[in-house]
């Protein structure tokens, strides 16, 4: 293995999407590019001593996004598309958004707001 | 080739004086590590020795790497690796000699693999047992049963009483077992910490009743704490999986060990707002588990007297 | 790749690990065995005395060593675990522990009857007559290491073990005041030539088919045991 990932138990997150994370991450920053043969499961998981069945789920979620493709009996590649990277900066970044909104819906905060409160703190921003 | 599960109990009964194991199934496929949690006295060890044949099932069928126990014993101790919290060493014979004994029973006993753990877990062959820690004696046992790379390796609350530093040793040894897709590994402990990370499978038994086995990912799944913002007059509907509930003024909290959006839609319906839905550690699962099947989850109701 | 091709006599390699683990003792009884065996053989009547009581004191501590040093402690010690996770049964386990029991023992009990012997066929001042009362005296002893042996491995409890030993250790000399009494044994100790008459080989038949027996059952019941551990 490489370079083991770095896995926390005290974050609150599963184990599974810490992993998810870590291999999308890899491939943003462009360390794993399309057609990269990702280590196999159980390589993974001695090398980052989390259970089988967890990167084997990670595995699983990472196919149906269609980030990784599996070949039967060969292993598991980075999918060969075409700006692959900028697509999982827009999804990481995507993902937060959702979280914000759902705060804001949680605190009865509307869309109006919502944008307004995000133009102020990009405004804030110190550059 | 139809691979044999490493570990299969069905039906198993045996009963005590002032303790029964009651209908004890379970299943450990190969290479897979399965975490054996209960309270202390749940039966954890009970169930180990009937599957190390040492005790005999009133009733029910036990199979070990194929083998029949306790009947086909000897055959499937060959393959078993055995190290439990309450086994002592020769106290006053070496780790030195301790390893030569095993290296005379076992002809696969890997000399090489054997040194590294000495390194490994920071141990000198030539230290007489009465002379050790709990720590370091913990770890010759495990050295003892991982030095021959076994198919199985059965351990009774091998990390119970080790300090962090060890305790990591140990979790990240039982780990590497699993390079190799034959071997599986049973460790009970009643320390849920130890066994989240590193567990594919997860058995919680309570009172000498299995109440939950499950693959972990199933566990963390299903499991949610649901935090809720109720309006006047809110009844809290019949959920599905629901553990325990409390409802403090308007905020209100529930575990569900059936989360889904069913439970989702059913508090929306009622009138509740979902505020988050939080994961649960096994711990947290564990002892909701254990409440559940005892009979005492907790709930409160604040909200009537405060009305 | 079959496992069992590659088995060790796993039986011989728990006989040896006993054996090691008794060693030093065991070492120094057989050395005073011998010292008290000189002892007896210089001759007068008061270094023969001192000698035997020594030679039988030693035997009977090489079986204290062994059932406590081996059979006792497996299970005090908790290390019993550690030996029923080896390919074995219980019934191997026990087989084992007899044999490594009974192997060292049979041998120092043979060195004491031996000497004894010895001792009376080439001494002027020793009827010879003495013979068969000495086999059956010390036959006795086997017995009651036997039946020691037996309790500790069936009884898994240190408290009966040493209740059993005890008790046959007080009742050797009243067993034999008995067989001094006894006319048939009795009235031929101070004979020029032994005795082997009826009563002296039934008694010694009983000794070794008791012997025997406590061999037996002691297998027969580990062979019933559902709890061994």
């Amino acid at each position: 293995m490489t370079s083991p990932f770095v896995l926390s138990q005290s974050d609150g997150r599963p184990m599974y999407l810490q992993i998810i994370e870590q291999i999308r991450l890899r491939i943003t920053v462009g360390d794993w590019q399309p057609g990269f043969k990702l280590p196999s499961i159980r390589e993974l998981a001695v090398a980052t001593r989390v259970s089988v069945i967890t990167v084997k789920r990670a595995y699983q979620e990472l196919e149906k996004d269609g980030v990784i493709i599996t070949r039967q009996g060969k292993g598991s590649y980075v999918a060969e598309i075409d700006g692959l990277d900028l697509k999982l900066r827009r999804e990481e970044l995507d993902q937060h958004l959702q979280e914000a909104i759902a705060v804001a819906r949680g605190l009865g905060i509307d869309q109006e707001e919502l944008l307004a409160r995000l133009k102020a703190l990009l405004a804030d921003e110190p550059e | 080739m139809m691979s044999t599960a490493a570990i299969e109990l069905n039906n198993v009964n045996k009963s005590y004086r002032y303790f029964a194991l009651s209908d004890i199934s379970l299943q450990l496929e190969p290479g897979h590590i399965m975490g054996f949690i209960g309270p202390n006295g749940a039966g954890k060890s009970t169930t180990i020795r009937l599957i190390m044949g040492l005790v005999h099932a009133d009733s029910g069928d036990i199979r070990v790497l194929g083998h029949a126990m306790p009947v086909e014993q000897v055959a499937a101790k060959w393959g078993i690796g055995f190290a439990s919290e309450d086994m002592n060493l020769y106290k006053a014979a070496t780790l030195e000699w301790h390893m030569g004994f095993m290296q005379s029973i076992y002809a696969d006993w890997d000399k090489d693999y054997a040194r590294q753990l000495v390194d490994r877990f920071d141990l000198r062959p030539e230290q007489r047992m009465k002379g050790m820690s709990h720590g370091q004696k913990v770890k010759s046992g495990l050295l003892l049963a991982l030095a021959r790379r076994p198919r199985l390796l059965v351990l009774d609350e091998p990390t119970t009483g080790l300090d962090p530093v060890a305790r990591t040793e140990v979790l990240n040894e039982l780990m590497e077992v699993l390079v190799d897709e034959d071997r599986s590994v049973l460790f009970s402990s009643h320390n849920t910490n130890d066994v989240e990370q590193i567990s594919d499978k997860i058995t919680f038994i309570d009172r000498g009743r299995i109440i939950e086995a499950q693959d972990k990912e199933s566990f963390l799944d299903r499991w949610r704490r649901v935090r809720f913002e109720t309006s006047a007059g809110f009844v809290l509907p019949e959920l599905p999986g629901m553990t325990e509930h409390r409802l403090d003024g308007s905020l209100g909290t529930l575990t569900t060990g059936n989360f889904g959006t069913e439970v989702r839609e059913k508090l929306q319906a009622a009138g509740a707002t979902i505020l988050a839905v939080d994961n649960m550690t096994l711990e947290e699962i564990f002892v909701a588990e254990v409440m559940s099947s005892r009979g005492t989850a907790s709930s409160s109701d604040s909200t009537g007297e405060s009305r | 790749m079959n496992k069992q091709v590659s088995a060790r006599p796993v039986f011989w390699q728990l006989v040896r690990k006993d054996w090691y683990l008794v060693a030093w003792p065991l070492v120094a009884l057989l050395l005073a065995g011998l010292a008290s065996i000189v002892v007896l053989s210089i001759n007068h009547w008061m270094t023969f005395l001192v000698g035997s009581i020594l030679l039988i004191s030693v035997v009977v501590l090489i079986g204290v060593v062994l059932v406590f040093g081996s059979v006792v402690n497996e299970r005090s010690q908790k290390t019993l675990a550690l030996v029923m996770s080896l390919p074995i049964t219980a019934v191997q386990y026990t087989a084992a522990k007899l044999v490594s029991n009974v192997g060292v023992f049979t041998l120092a009990w043979l060195v004491l009857l031996g000497s004894t012997v010895v001792a009376i066929l080439t001494r002027d001042n020793l009827p010879d007559g003495l013979i068969p009362f000495a086999v059956i005296v010390l036959g006795q002893l086997y017995v009651a290491y036997a039946i020691t042996v037996a309790v500790a491995l069936i009884s898994e409890s240190e408290l009966w073990t040493i209740v059993v030993f005890s008790a046959f250790n007080i009742s050797i000399s009243i067993f034999m005041n008995l067989m001094g009494r006894l006319s048939e044994i009795g009235s031929h100790m101070e004979g020029p030539v032994p005795v082997w008459n009826a009563t002296a080989l039934g008694i010694i038949a009983v000794e070794w088919l008791i012997v025997a027996g406590a061999v037996a059952v002691t297998l027969w019941v580990q062979s019933r045991k559902t709890d061994f551990l």
